[in-house]
């Protein structure tokens, strides 16, 4: 492939990708910095293997799936010193109290969610992936996917903060 | 917090972050950091893998096998010449290759071959492994770029007077232990790449040495790249202009899904690939634009026949108007996905359904138990301007 047509392709996919990216890497547990860091380093594995992101086909699968591995051995290394954060992202711009109070909400109810049951919730419905598209990003069957989804599911209808959001909502 | 209630939830929280703008060019440089030491270890390895074996060639690839390279001097396949018996043509643009008959199309497993085929125009390959215990030949039309990671011109040549690129091929052992040899054409003119894979090299030379121009007649365009490249808002218009390019007759089929992107091109007839002469009609099948609210959302329903049994009510069955028969103590519940899903409601006629009581239920309040025997229909309704919008009903038929 030409070098030209490669980084104009790849410049033109992350001009259209990187605040989703960025923003799912927050719902993932990361802080907006960090989230940042995280989907420059997964864009650019990508860049450097551009000729199999183009075979994919299906580039957004493929893109997530390098996010989600990169995510989680970071996550790996830093075991030690880091829990995956339920730490809010900072407000960048001014809100009404209920949005603040039912972000906070939906934030620590992702918090109660396993990695995997988390990754999955953002892929589903923040990315708004396929179930397919999430078993290739994902590495697994799409049978797991949809179990996985149904368990996360049931902790978020369980959990007694989102009672509360219900009132607000 | 309801399924869908999610992606809204989602959204508000995620709109919090405000991302700076990206590093793109830190990201291009990088990259290309890493390339070029990439680069320089496999020819390192390729000098040891030389000094070892005492053989003369250079090994480009610490994989590639010593292969004779591309048979450029084989006769040339006339432009005008007619395709050997047994075989078709399939093609990109001008650029053909012929291919026996008893190939298939786009037969493949986790982008694997698992038999003799051609792969053209594929949407989304499962990123799943899967090897065969044989290495089936196939050839693999790309436009734009090759199927083949790393693609490296080697040999320039001509085809039929016009100029083509062709890879060295290269061979491995696949995870079963057959061999899988690679090797690519490229003709610039027409961003034309033929990957062909076999289980021999003198395989590969044999499928690639069939790639022809065609003085007139024209392959149909794929169209999986304008729907899943780009703008996607107007992958239609852009694949008609491409077919237009080629001097072909695009004729549009609209075809409605709800809940769809209109515009999406589901299908060609004939198929990508195929060689037609030039002004040919080409039918596009395409998704049609919204015809009011109610096509801009996806409905469905299921329910629980006691502990296991699920049935589904697709989109189109509940539109014309489903009936489903239950037993007392059974849950129906109504989802919906895209626009105005949130406002997805089930209005009853009858008497034996009552909505579910379990505080929890991720589908309340379009979810129901049904109480008694008898009929209730159940109309469901997105609101649309602070109006109703009817989707289509259920009748639900309960006996004890």
């Amino acid at each position: 492939m030409e070098r030209v047509g490669r980084d104009e392709e790849f410049t033109e996919y992350v001009a259209g990708r990187w605040p989703r990216l960025v923003r799912s890497a927050v719902l993932l547990g990361c802080a907006p910095a960090e989230a940042e860091d995280l989907v420059q380093t997964a864009l650019t594995k990508c860049l450097v293997n551009w000729a199999k992101v183009r075979r994919a086909d299906d580039r957004d699968a493929y893109v997530h799936r390098v996010l989600i591995n990169t995510f989680t051995s970071n996550r790996r290394r830093r075991w030690t010193d880091e829990r995956p954060t339920d730490r809010l992202p900072d407000s960048a711009h001014a809100d009404d109290t209920d949005g603040v109070d039912l972000a906070d909400a939906v934030s620590r109810s992702l918090a109660r969610l396993s990695a995997d049951q988390r990754a999955a919730v953002v892929l589903r419905y923040y990315s708004h992936l396929s179930e397919q598209q999430m078993a290739e990003a994902l590495g697994v069957a799409a049978g797991t996917v949809k179990s996985r989804l149904a368990r996360a599911l049931k902790v978020l209808a369980d959990d007694p903060a989102l009672c509360e959001l219900r009132g607000i909502s | 917090m309801t399924e869908v209630e999610l992606p809204d939830l989602l959204d508000r929280l995620a709109d919090r972050v405000d991302p700076a703008v990206p590093p793109i060019d830190d990201m291009l440089r990088t990259a290309g950091r890493v390339r070029r030491r990439r680069a320089t270890l496999t020819v390192a390895g390729a000098v040891v893998a030389v000094g070892l074996v005492g053989v003369g060639v250079p090994l480009v690839s610490g994989l590639g096998s010593d292969d004779p390279g591309p048979s450029v001097a084989s006769g040339p396949t006339g432009a005008s010449e007619p395709v050997p018996d047994g075989m078709r043509l399939v093609a990109i643009g001008h650029a053909a290759i012929a291919v026996p008959d008893a190939w298939g199309t786009n037969v493949m497993r986790c982008g694997t071959p698992t038999q003799d085929t051609v792969v053209i125009d594929v949407g989304a390959v499962e990123l799943c492994g899967f090897l065969t215990p044989q290495t089936f030949d196939s050839v693999w039309l790309e436009h734009g770029g090759p199927a083949q990671a790393d693609y490296q011109a080697q040999t320039h040549y001509e085809i039929d007077g016009v100029p083509a690129e062709r890879s060295k091929t290269t061979c491995q052992t696949v995870g079963t232990g057959a061999q899988a040899c690679t090797g690519t054409v490229h003709v610039p003119a027409e961003d034309a790449y033929f990957t062909a894979t076999s289980a021999t090299a003198d395989g590969v030379d044999r499928i690639l040495d069939r790639v022809r121009m065609l003085d007139e007649q024209v392959g149909v365009p794929g169209f999986q790249e304008a729907d899943l490249q780009g703008d996607q808002s107007r992958a239609q218009e852009t694949y008609v202009e491409s077919l237009r390019a080629l001097g072909l007759e695009p004729e549009v089929v609209l075809e409605s899904h709800p809940g769809m992107q209109p515009g999406f091109v589901l299908g060609v007839d004939p198929a990508p690939g195929a060689v037609v002469e030039p002004g040919s009609t080409v039918t596009v099948t395409a998704s049609a634009p919204p015809n009011g609210p109610a096509d801009e959302v996806q409905v469905g329903v299921n329910s629980l026949h006691g502990e296991m049994g699920y049935h589904d009510l697709t989109d189109a069955q509940i539109r014309a108007g489903a009936t489903i028969h239950l037993k007392v103590g059974d849950t129906i519940w109504a989802y919906a996905d895209g626009k105005r899903a949130f406002t997805l409601a089930g209005g009853l006629d009858g008497s034996t359904l009552a909505v579910s009581t379990w505080a929890d239920d991720p589908n309340l309040p379009h979810s129901w138990k049904v109480v008694s025997a008898g009929t209730t229909t159940v109309t469901l309704t997105i609101t649309a301007d602070g109006k109703p919008v009817v989707l289509g009903t259920v009748t639900v038929v309960s006996d004890q």
